[in-house]
């Protein structure tokens, strides 16, 4: 078998679940795993993958919806399929009777300085006294939330 | 019992209701939604109903990502 280059698909793995600190010092603080967050934004806000903290700024507000939004379940570790690591929250995000309108959720570590990991947009959806569920993809190496190929 | 119903005009009676599920699909994403209506005769929900923008009075709504991010790796 010859040799061949490229990242080590443990590596793609182990950058989600913190295991190495590249760099000249280790940034993160605490040892446990981190606390995850998804809010909505109104469709007047400027969240995209420039962002790198969570913001209060032009998110959606409601009853029954606090600032900061919901916890992102995070009961499934970060796996590997082929040279593909991926991660997908093993539940789905909900909000019930609630009123906005939002084409954006932004998925953000509550644990790590609030710190920015990924945005997601569609089409501008109005929930009127209603529930709000935003649905995971399949949790595998071709749609998962969080993909390092 | 009747199952009461919490929408932005009040809590109404099912039987006062009727909901029609609308899908919209997106590149990567898929949105179900459902919107209710007033099917009932009270004027002073009629006329509630009447000043708002929409016809409808409670909208749930579901989006489905069919895909997420990914980040590619490069040597």
């Amino acid at each position: 078998m010859a040799n061949s280059a490229g990242i080590c698909t443990s590596f793609k793995v182990e950058l989600m679940t913190g295991h190495h600190a590249l760099g000249t010092t280790v940034t993160r603080g605490g040892t446990g795993a981190d606390a995850l967050k998804m809010a909505l934004y109104l469709t007047t806000a400027t969240v995209t993958p420039a962002t790198t903290v969570f913001s209060a700024t032009n998110e959606v507000s409601s009853a029954n919806y606090t600032s900061g939004g919901a916890s992102v379940t995070n009961g499934t570790a970060p796996s590997s399929s082929g040279t593909t690591a991926f991660w997908t929250p093993s539940a789905s995000v909900s909000w019930t009777t609630v009123t906005f309108t939002t084409d954006c959720a932004f998925l953000y570590n509550d644990t790590q300085g609030d710190r920015a990991i990924a945005v997601f947009t569609f089409s501008s959806q109005t929930v009127t006294a209603g529930t709000f569920t935003l649905t995971m993809p399949t949790n595998d190496s071709s749609n998962a939330l969080i993909r390092i190929a | 019992m009747e199952q009461q119903v919490q929408t932005v005009v009040g809590v109404l009676p099912m039987s006062q209701l009727r909901y029609e599920m609308k899908e919209f699909t997106e590149p990567n994403v898929i949105i179900l939604a459902r919107e209710w209506h007033y099917t009932g005769a009270d004027p002073q929900v009629l006329d509630r109903i009447a000043v708002m923008e929409s016809e409808f009075i409670k909208r749930d709504v579901w989006p489905t990502i069919l895909c997420g991010h990914s980040i590619a790796a490069k040597v």
